[in-house]
């Protein structure tokens, strides 16, 4: 692998395929040393065995890199743009230049996660398509990952990143995010339904903590999703057209929370960037996206549906 | 000194749920990782998809202090300002509108937030653009017994980061 060109420019978001520990560090160290000789920051963003296995590699140049956990920082595959964007705005804009690693879609990860993941990738190509020049490299295990979630990677990305630097392969379809997006999630099975409109807020958000602490959640995250669910109720009434549903499940290993309105989410990335103190709208999804473990939206011509799951 | 009250908070009305789906029932189980309760719960069993309990959501009583739903209130003593109850994005233009209209004397104010029960996102962003605008009055405010959720909105938010709140009691 090559350091890029001098004459690239824009957002090159490619995958990198790997099938075992060699692999993965043949193809990240060049491209981490790369940068660091060029004077660029650096950030990596791997699950805590692919970050110690690549900073023992890396040796004393392991200082010089960011190195974050993909399991906290992204554990919400919704939360990593924000991190991406907090990167780009520390070293691009600043004009040191960036190249990220960030494996979202890691090994161990639950179906429901690597589906969140998908539209994660589509999303940091509307993110950050046609703003400044940087770098994002995201390695994907082929051997332990679920085939379909490697071909989806491929067709997720504009760039491949290889021994000869990242190359652009084939067109994202640009219908590819809206379809997703607006895909309905999931049916669940039994689940505890209410309606809420104006004046329910308080009666919502008191409603799913109650079903949470019954789910044996501990204080705190009861606490933080009747937060989450107040942000939600209240979205659903200043822009879901005043109403909503709020439905309750349990499964396996998890408690979920969904809220549903009739308006429609016109930007995908709402909620995924941290807003600013001046900044009127957005705050609450963002504010949902890093209260909850596992946040899915999907938004088409017939409402919006935003499912909550927690851990238990 | 001013002593504001709203008297406009959110009516309480209990939130009616009805199970949907063939296997909503109540039965007590025995949690996975959760000390064992009495009485029915939520929580999935060995196999079971739900275990649910509507009559613990009944429309009577939704959840526990439903019935009595607190509107919120500042206080001032002028150094010391007191906000309790909750605050939510429908009340955040008014608790805006008290804490300006609220007079601050001297170049320190204590923010009580004790007995704050709940604040959103848009309630933290109302406390953290008036600390904003005191501090560019050159007053300093400390905000003492503020709740886990209120720091934890604030951190989130970055709210810490362009509002230079001293959270803590005032020193001496």
């Amino acid at each position: 692998m090559t350091a890029a060109p001098a004459a690239a420019s824009g957002f090159r978001h490619g995958t990198f395929f790997y099938r075992d520990e060699e692999a993965f560090l043949a193809g990240l160290l060049p491209f981490v040393r790369d940068g660091l000789a060029a004077g660029q920051a650096v950030v990596v963003a791997e699950p805590r065995p692919r970050l110690d296995l690549l900073r023992d590699a890396l040796g004393d140049d392991a200082a010089d890199v960011e190195l974050l956990d993909m399991a906290e920082i992204g554990a919400n595959p919704g939360r990593i743009i924000a991190v991406w964007h907090d990167a780009v705005d520390r070293h691009v804009e600043s004009g040191r230049g960036l190249r990220g690693v960030g494996e979202p879609a890691f090994a161990g990860r639950r179906p429901a996660e690597l589906a969140e993941c998908r539209l994660h990738e589509l999303l940091l190509n509307e993110a950050f398509d046609g703003g400044p020049t940087w770098d994002l490299l995201c390695p994907y295990d082929e051997r332990r990952l679920p085939a379909e979630v490697c071909a989806a990677a491929r067709a997720g990305h504009p760039y491949a990143f290889g021994s000869a630097g990242p190359q652009a392969v084939a067109d994202v379809d640009p219908a590819a995010l809206a379809e997703l997006f607006g895909e309905p999630l999931p049916t669940p099975g039994t689940v505890l339904r209410g309606e809420f409109g104006p004046g329910d807020v308080p009666a919502v958000r008191r409603t799913v903590a109650h079903f949470a602490g019954s789910c044996g959640l501990s204080r705190e995250r009861v606490e933080d999703l009747g937060l989450a669910a107040c942000e939600l109720a209240t979205n659903s009434i200043r822009h879901g057209g005043g109403a909503g549903t709020v439905a309750m499940w349990t499964q396996p290993g998890a408690a979920v929370v969904q809220f549903t309105d009739a308006g429609r989410l016109a930007d995908p990335l709402t909620g995924r960037r941290r807003p600013t103190l001046g900044q009127t709208g957005g705050r609450g999804l963002y504010l949902v996206h890093q209260l909850c473990d596992l946040v899915q939206i999907r938004s088409n011509d017939a409402g919006t549906t935003v499912r909550l799951t927690t851990w238990l | 000194m001013t002593g504001l009250r709203d008297p406009g908070g959110v009516r309480a009305r209990p939130l009616h749920l009805l199970p949907v789906g063939a296997r909503a029932y109540a039965r007590p189980v025995r949690a996975h990782g959760v000390a064992e309760r009495s009485g029915p719960a939520v929580v999935a069993a060995d196999g079971d998809p739900l275990v649910a309990d509507p009559a613990e959501f009944a429309p009577a009583h939704p959840c526990p202090g439903a019935a009595e739903e607190p509107t919120f209130r500042v206080r001032s003593d002028g150094e010391r300002l007191r906000l309790t109850g909750c605050v939510d994005t429908f009340g955040a233009e008014r608790l805006a509108a008290m804490l300006a209209a609220t007079p601050v004397e001297g170049s320190v104010v204590v923010l009580d937030l004790a007995g704050l029960e709940f604040a959103d996102a848009a309630a933290t962003r109302t406390v953290a653009r008036w600390v904003q605008r005191l501090h560019a009055a050159a007053v300093t405010v400390h905000v003492a017994g503020a709740p886990r959720f209120f720091v934890r909105v604030w951190h989130l938010l970055a709210f810490d980061q362009v509002s230079p709140a001293v959270f803590g009691e005032r020193p001496g």
